[in-house]
């Protein structure tokens, strides 16, 4: 596989098995690569049954074999053949054997795991373009961090009690009609023209 | 909770309410940790992912958010399960008891929940007739359930 001239190195995990992925968005089969890999890390940071062990190995293999049928140039790190023992180090090694000039990625739902690839991708000194996931529906680190949109009987982005982004308020941000029960988060009560608090119904989509 | 524990360990599947009404809501009833839950869940679904069977054990089966997520703990007694399922039949316990030696555990402490949480579930709009049961039995029976209940909860590997 070519060592140079890669423009974007995409970093795809197992819970991101998706053709249509933001992270493929304008991929260039010429210049970009996907790179995938089988980290042990996942298996056994928290309890995992042998079984979805299994399952998503083999979903990823059969992604992989899906984006080469594809044409993507997809670099596949094995377990066992290419040990890695996280993600941090399996991209490390990519990033060392591709030298791309970015790496793309999905924003990874496990905020651990934004922090580490972040952090070593600062180190490494190659930018981390971290693109919203379309898959899921999903607010992004930065949006919550930012402090979600409020839900109405809250005036501010966060919650007026504790002055934080509230679970409540980031339902909120949620398109009307998809959010589950869209409740102020206890200490903020609705004004009284706007019920944010919608007598612990659930709202459905539509 | 053999056939729910039983088909898990099995298949390393149980649908929605076996998870939410007949293991999780044991777990919650009988007070167990949330972080053994959560280690427990992880280990033997085959479908289980931290990001969303953290959220879902914690603050949907356990309430151990404190109703961030939901507007009510998920509790019921053992005549729910008798209602809903034919687990209960060949059981060595009867569901609708609450005292005697045959009392169900699930019973006893869905009883034993409701009594000790009696004030926070009498403000909640949704458990409150729940918790008004509890008004009704006598400072006496409210006392010995109790006692059932711990003493059950201090064997619970021999129930």
């Amino acid at each position: 596989m070519p060592t140079e001239d890669v423009r974007h190195l995409i970093f795809i995990l197992g819970d991101q098995l998706d053709l249509e992925s933001a992270a493929l968005n304008g991929f260039d089969t010429v210049q970009d690569v996907v790179f995938m890999a089988e980290v042990t890390s996942e298996s056994t940071r928290v309890w995992s049954h042998v079984a979805r062990t299994a399952l998503f190995l083999s979903a990823m293999r059969h992604f992989a074999g899906a984006l080469r049928e594809k044409g993507l140039r997809c670099d596949y790190a094995h377990l066992g053949t290419q040990a890695h023992d996280t993600l941090s180090t399996a991209l490390a090694d990519a990033v060392s054997r591709h030298r791309p000039r970015k790496v793309v990625m999905v924003e990874p739902v496990e905020w651990g795991i934004e922090q580490d690839l972040a952090r070593l991708c600062a180190a490494l000194d190659v930018p981390l373009e971290a693109r919203e996931d379309t898959h899921f529906l999903r607010v992004s680190s930065a949006r919550f961090l930012a402090g979600a949109s409020s839900c109405g009987a809250c005036t501010g982005s966060t919650c007026r009690a504790c002055a934080r982004p509230t679970i409540s308020n980031i339902v909120a941000v949620f398109p009307r009609g998809i959010g589950p029960a869209r409740r102020g988060c206890g200490a903020c009560r609705p004004q009284s023209d706007r019920r944010c608090n919608t007598d612990m119904r659930i709202t459905s989509s539509g | 909770m053999q056939a729910a524990v039983g088909q898990t360990l099995q298949h390393g599947y149980a649908h929605h309410i076996q998870r939410l009404m007949v293991t999780g809501q044991f777990a919650l009833l009988a007070e167990v940790m949330p972080q053994d839950v959560e280690d427990w869940y992880l280990a033997v679904y085959v479908d289980a992912v931290e990001w969303v069977e953290l959220p879902n054990v914690a603050g949907m089966v356990l309430y151990a958010n404190g109703g961030r997520f939901t507007s009510k703990p998920y509790i019921a007694s053992g005549a729910y399960i008798n209602r809903m399922s034919n687990y209960c039949q060949g059981c060595a316990y009867r569901p609708t008891e609450k005292s005697g030696p045959r009392a169900c555990p699930m019973t006893v402490f869905y009883w034993n929940f409701l009594d000790k949480h009696y004030d926070a579930l009498l403000r909640n709009p949704r458990t409150n007739l729940m918790a008004k049961n509890v008004s009704r039995l006598t400072t006496d029976e409210r006392a010995s359930l109790r006692e059932r209940a711990n003493s059950m909860l201090e064997h619970l590997d021999s129930l």
